[in-house]
Parts: C-alpha cells; structure tokens; sequence
C-alpha cells in the first residue's frame, strides 16, 4: 500500500511540474499594446547604466540621441541635433540643438542638459556623478576632454585626440539623453524612473514582472501608435516561444534554431531577420605555448568545420564567417586568407610546427551567455573536428560571471589557452572591432583583447586609423589590417550571428536594427 | 580467546532471543532476510531492473558499435526508430542508445560510488562520535548539523564551486553533502547499542575498543546503513545528474544522462526524444533502487516479521 501511495506522489510530481510555467495574460482590453518577450530581467532603464540587451530594448525607446542610427544600418542621421560641425584638426564636434523639445516631465531640452548629461559619466566631481555605474562611459567618452554650452542650443565636445568613431559614439546608448532634473529629484533610483524624450513614457516596473511604457502624446518626431508597450522577462526559451505561440504574447526574442522553421510555417506569426554586428570566435592566447606558433593557430582554424557548425547546429541563425569583421560593417573584406575546413592542411601545419604527436588543452565555454549562441554545442562540434586533427581538448564549462573574469585575467595570472567569445558591435565602426579586439593596446584588462594577440604593425594601423576622418584612407587601412590579423589567425572566426525575432502577424512596420535595439515608434496594429 | 569466542556466541543468541522471542527454527538473521526480500514482488522486480541495467550499462561496448562521442552533424536529431539508430540520434548527430548505456556507466557508477565515500566517511564519524561521546562527539556532530543545516543542492554546488566543475568533483561533492546522513543514523544506533549488556560484557572481559566497535557494533547496526544506503544511491544519482544539467559535473562530449537531459532541454519541440530518454533512464534506474531499498527495509525490520 505505502508503495502505492508513493508512485502516486511521484505521478502527482511529474504532474506538477509540468504543470508550473504558463501563466501571464494577454493585454488589458481597451488600449492597444505589444506584449514583449525578453530573455531576463531588465538590470537598468537608465541609459547611461545599460550594458545588456534584455535592458536596452526596454529602455531605448524612452529615449534620443543628439545623432541617431538611420532605421536599419549604422548609417548617421540627426536627432536631437538639427546639425553639426566638425572642425578641421577633428578635434572640436559642435551640435546645434533643435527648439522646443520637452523631456516627459517638462523639463525643457536645451545644452545644459547635454553637458548634465555627458559630465554625469566623465567627471567624477560631479554632484550626481554617483547616480550610477557607468559601465560604457569610457568606451564612449574616453576621448571628450571638455563640453562646452555654447548657447542655449549649441553645445560643444573638445576631444584630446581625434577620434574617428566619434559621432557613432554619439549615437550609443549610453549618449542617451535622460532629463536633468529627473536625476535630481530621483538619485540612485533613476534607474527604476526614466524620464527622456523619446517616443514612448515610462509607467511602472513591477520586478520580475513586466515593464510597462506608454505612447507619448507629444513626441518631436511623429505620434507613435501603440498606446502601451509591455516588456516581460521570461527566461526559458521554450517557454517564451509557447507563450507566443499561444498568443499569451505578442512578440519574442531568442528564438532557438530548430524552432525558426515551425515559427515561419505558422501564417499567425511573423518572423523578422537581420544580419546582426555580431561575430562569433575562438580566442586562442598567442603569448602561450601552443597557441604562440603562428601554424598551431592556422591548423586549429583550418580544422573547424564552420559551415557544418552554421548549418547543422545554428541552422542558418547565423552565417559562416570569413573574417572578424560582420560584412554589415564597411571596410569589411574577403580579400584575407581563406580557412576552409582542410583536415589534411591542418595535420601538415601541426607536422611543421612540430606536434605530429598532437595537443592537448583545456578548452574553456561557458553554458551561456549574452552573444554566444549555441555555446555548448558548437563547442562540442569544435572538439570533435580539432580532436581529428590530433588536438584534444578539454571542455570545462564555468559559470558566465566567473567565466568574464577568468577570460579577462590579466596575461601573468592568466591561464587560459583557447576560450570562446562573442562580440556585438556599438557604433557601426570597423575601429568597434578591429582595435577593441585585437591591438596589443587593449590586452585585459585595459580592453578586450584576450587572445594577447600582438603585431606591431597592426598596432600602428590600428592606432592611426581611429584618428582619421579621410574614410577612404581608412577603409585601405582597415582592409590592409584584416589581412595581416587573418593570416596571423588570433581568433578563429566561425559565425556572424542573425538577429531573430518572431511576432503576431497583425504588428506592422517592426524592423530590426543592427545594434540590436528595437524601435517601436512608428510601429502599427492591425 | 576461548571465553572470548564463548560470549560472541552468546551475545550473537541473546540479540536473537530479544529480538524473536522464542523461536524454534534457527535461521542466521540473513538467511531470514533474504527469504523475506523474496517473496517481496516489488523488491525483486526492482533488483532485476537495476541488475539488468548494470549489465547492459557494462556490456555497452558490445551491444553498440556506434561511438558515443564521435559528432556526425548531418545525422542530426533523427527520431526514433531509424534504422542504425534505435533510438534516434541527438542534436549533434550522435547515437542516442549509445550515449544511454555508455550514460549508465558513469551514472551507476558514480551512485555506487558516491554512496560509498560518504558511507565510508559516514560510519567512520558516527561509530567513534557514538562510542566515545563526550567532547569529540559533540564537536563532531555539531559539525554535522553545520552540514545538515544547509540546503543539500546549495552546499554541492559551493564545493564545486571551490573544486572547480567536472565529473570526479561533483562525485566528491554530492559524497560530502551525504556523510552527515550516515553518521547520523550510525550514531543514533551507536548509542542503544553500546548500553547492552553484551558490550557491557566484553568490556569487562577487556576487549578493546577496536574490536567492539567493528566486531560487535558495526555489524549490528548494519541493517538501517544497508537500507539507507540503497535508497541514498538514486538519490546520488539524480544529484550527480542535477549537478552535470547545471554544467557542473560531467563535461562535454562526455555521455552522462543528466548532460543529455539538459542538451535536450533545448529542442524539446522539435525532438522530445533527447530529453525524454535520459529521463526515463534516471527515473527507471531510481524507481528500482527505491523499490529495492524499501522491501530490504521491510526484511530487514525484525518487527515486521510474521
């Protein structure tokens, strides 16, 4: 009897558990609103503070920039900023504001909160300096020197170097612009109290919950249609994917390979793609043994099947790089050395180095993480074609928050040889990637360079193409620099990331940008 | 040693009078068992999965030519019931069934062997904290209710944490976590028993305490360590399994049903089958350990006895 009872309970669990999930409703009837699935819960709706996406696509539509990204590319074009001029040695970027733009608690817009704005990230003796970590504020204004407030419609930035990205920068989000007086009043938790000028007004955020923002009546730029948009964290795929399905949802993001195909069947739904600025690779330290002969690398990358990787286990989410570079990215070129997959080259490049006996390393992957895709598969898939080359790896799989850490150790405590990473571009500029990922200048932790790859005359290309503005010159600079990275082989590219997102069929006019951020101003309902 | 041997026999009578009565037929306390644990169904279904699922788990190599661990991308995900591939194949196109038994060996494996560690570890600390009492014991098992006070999962995963993840880790982890159990039952028992006259006996006659700590009470507090033990081997092993779904234990391309399972997790619509069949594995292998564990319970207990 009391064996009865106990496969019963056992029943009576496995039911329960099925049972848990689900749950969530759909819009409150009346208003017309976009329910939208995230992977987790926003951290920050402040701008300045953002550094993950789940928060950005929260937030950004509460906000403008003086200069903005035109729909669709990284491509420049006006925001707040009617105009703008550069002065001839690049050094001085002055902005001529446009009139009567109001935050959406009245405080008027003008250069004073520009400088509020900016000098809230870069000077530490500023009163409401200690509002927040400014995760992004020197990656963004490391170069300013000075703001100036011109007049109450102009405002001027005085770089300490010429600094070609610079008006890409200016587009970011940490360049939002949140209202002055808002941070004021609020301190700290301006973090949960938005206020910009955006399209869209913030009206709660319940933790763990949802976000909810409202149109604004009186936006600049046009008058948005949807009168509430509802952000929702939900952190398991399938279960975002069923809500959508079900129509518990109106819109979701993550959306795993092997359900694109069924999303795109179904004629209820709609599915938007867009190559991302994204690049997936393996970073390889060039400063250790194995990794420091040249011909390890290229065996290495020479044994990976990317297209099997891209097609079989990403199935088409994303496509086979040939280069670090995305193609969405200018100055992008193919013109590099080709690393097809090429067992028997690999195999003759390890016999020249001089392991015919073959390698043995630690391969570290994370379970997951923002940007990396499939991580555990793609590295399994990885560690099956290098151990065919005579490579063995193994895979040792660490938390993403100890993994950041472990990756970015500084080259003496480092002991990591062959890691995976994603990068996901800011600013559209070639300079985004090629100078943050591989000048020996942003070794870690000063940056993101954790190959420890280092070519000095990449460095000096590197270094000079960022103060340029002749974007010719820079284009040749940047070409030539790929073709010295690739032959060197840091990294082994394998793929540029596809953004996804699947909606209800009756959203109209949505369009993925390649920052990754959504813009739902000028989206419409059915 | 004449006298020595004398009041073994006597002690070994007296703890059957007390615990029988009077009875006639004189069969070893064993033998009782083992005639009780067979007309128990459930338990006997129970041993045979868990045996069958041992020998199958061994003979692996045979029953499968297939590699577990060679990926073969274009074979991905092929359902059930594929000719070459029984059971289908995983997203990274290796073969299911093989992944399955090569799976057995490191989960029974890591069960049984997880259990003994902290039994050993266990029953060493209950006996001596038992026996000696005083400030040893109490220092001891406070140290035990340390252990007992956090939440199991929680301790596990911060050892791993200290160890670094992997399979032989994890295993020294969930071992750890399971000690305090073990000292805790043996302990208890420890203390009824060291009180009976027959200890009261042989210390009188001059044995040390080696000698009646692991010839008189170690064997008879052994029945509630056998029980609890074989029912402590499937909740090792869903540990183990917990541990490797978390990324924790067993690494890629490592065949271990708790990795399969959470491999799975993401293609649940697509093919159930990666996730359904690691499951059932763990749940099959458990239910006959607790089955088993339950009527060895029943045979074991000398109050239930007809």
């Amino acid at each position: 009897m009391r064996k009865i009872a106990y496969l019963l309970a056992l029943g009576l669990i496995v039911l329960a558990a099925a049972g848990c999930g689900g749950g969530g409703g759909g819009a409150a009837g009346g208003d017309s609103s976009v329910v939208i699935g995230i992977q987790a819960e926003p951290t920050s709706l402040d701008p300045a503070q953002v550094t993950d996406y789940n928060s950005s696509r929260a937030a950004m539509d509460l906000y403008d920039n003086l200069v903005e990204f035109k729909d669709g590319s990284t491509e420049l074009e006006p925001g707040l900023a009617a105009d703008w001029d550069i002065s001839e040695d690049g050094l001085e970027y002055t902005f001529y504001l446009r009139e009567d733009i109001k935050f959406h608690d009245g405080t008027p817009f003008n250069a004073d909160a520009v400088k509020f704005n900016i000098d809230r990230q870069i000077d530490t003796e500023h009163p409401f300096h200690d509002t927040g970590e400014f995760a992004y504020s020197d990656f963004t204004f490391g170069m300013v020197k000075e703001v100036q407030v011109v007049d109450e419609y102009t405002v001027k930035f005085i770089l300490n170097e010429p600094f070609a990205p610079f008006l890409g920068n200016i587009a970011m989000h940490s360049a939002a612009m949140s209202s002055p007086s808002a941070i004021e009043e609020h301190g700290k938790d301006i973090s949960q109290n938005p206020v910009g000028t955006g399209p869209y007004k913030f009206v709660s955020w319940e933790p763990g919950v949802e976000v909810v923002l409202e149109k604004n009546q009186d936006y600049w730029k046009y008058e948005p249609q949807i009168d509430k948009l509802i952000f929702r964290p939900i952190v398991e795929d399938q279960t975002r994917l069923t809500e959508l399905e079900s129509g518990n949802i109106d819109f979701i993001v993550g959306i795993l390979p092997d359900d694109l195909q069924r999303l795109k069947d179904n004629e209820d739904l709609l599915v938007a793609e867009q190559p991302g600025m994204h690049t997936w690779y393996l970073a390889l330290n060039c400063q250790r043994e194995p990794f420091d002969n040249v011909k390890v690398r290229q065996a290495a990358n020479y044994a990976i099947n990317k297209k099997d990787i891209v097609d079989n286990i990403l199935m088409g989410t994303g496509v086979e790089a040939k280069n670090i570079l995305p193609p969405v990215i200018w100055s992008y070129t193919e013109d590099v050395q080709d690393y097809s997959y090429n067992p028997e080259k690999a195999k003759e490049l390890l016999a020249e180095a001089g392991y015919e006996d073959g390698i043995e390393v630690d391969f570290y992957i994370p379970k997951s993480g923002s940007g990396m895709q499939q991580p555990v598969s793609m590295a399994t898939a990885i560690q099956s074609d290098l151990e065919a080359v005579g490579i063995k790896t193994n895979i040792q799989q660490v938390e993403w928050g100890t993994y950041l850490d472990k990756v970015f150790m500084p080259l003496e405590e480092n002991d990591v040889l062959m890691h995976e990473m994603s990068w996901m571009g800011d600013n559209g500029d070639p300079d985004n990637f090629l100078y943050i990922l591989l000048s020996s200048e942003q070794w870690p932790t000063a940056g993101f360079n954790e190959a420890f790859y280092k070519n000095t005359e990449v460095d000096k290309i590197l270094r000079e193409a960022r103060t340029l503005s002749d974007q010719d010159k820079r284009i040749e600079m940047y070409e030539e620099a790929q073709k010295l990275i690739m032959a060197d082989s840091p990294l082994i590219v394998v793929d540029h990331e596809t953004q996804i997102v699947a909606m209800k069929n009756n959203i109209k006019g949505f369009e993925l940008h390649p920052t990754g951020i959504f813009r739902f101003g000028k989206v419409t309902l059915e | 040693m004449q006298a020595q041997t004398n009041i073994d026999n006597l002690e070994s009578q007296a703890a059957h009078e007390a615990h029988d009565g009077l009875e006639i037929e004189q069969l070893k306390p064993g033998q009782e068992a083992w005639r009780r644990l067979k007309k128990d169904k459930l338990a006997v279904a129970g041993g045979c999965i868990l045996i069958a699922v041992v020998l199958v788990s061994v003979l692996a190599p045979i029953i499968s030519t297939h590699n577990p661990n060679t990926v073969v991308n274009s074979n991905r995900l092929l359902p059930m019931g594929t000719p070459g591939h029984i059971l289908g194949t995983d997203h990274l196109g290796r073969d299911m069934l093989t992944r399955l038994l090569y799976g057995g060996r490191i989960s029974v494996a890591i069960g049984f062997t997880a259990v003994g560690i902290a039994m050993f570890f266990g029953i060493t600390i209950g006996l001596l904290a038992g026996y000696y009492k005083g400030f040893f014991d109490t220092l001891v098992m406070r140290f035990i209710d340390i252990l007992m006070a956090f939440p199991y999962v929680l301790l596990a995963i911060a050892i791993i944490a200290a160890l670094g993840p992997g399979l032989l880790n994890a295993m020294i982890a969930i071992s750890i976590v399971g000690i305090p159990y073990y000292a805790r039952i043996v302990r208890g028992t420890v203390l009824s028993l060291r009180e009976q006259e027959y200890i009261e006996a042989q210390k009188a006659l001059g044995a040390s305490d080696l000698r009646i700590l692991f010839k008189h009470i170690l064997p008879n507090s052994l029945s509630p360590i056998i029980v609890a033990a074989t029912l402590d081997v499937g909740w090792m092993i869903i540990a183990a399994s917990g541990m490797s779904f978390l990324g924790l234990g067993a690494q890629p391309p490592t065949a271990e049903w708790g990795v399969m399972l959470s491999d799975g997790k993401d293609f649940l619509r697509a093919a159930p089958h990666i996730s359904l069949l690691p499951g059932m594995a763990i749940f099959i292998v458990v239910l006959s350990l607790n089955l088993l564990g339950d009527g060895l319970r029943d045979a074991l207990d000398p109050r239930l006895k007809q």
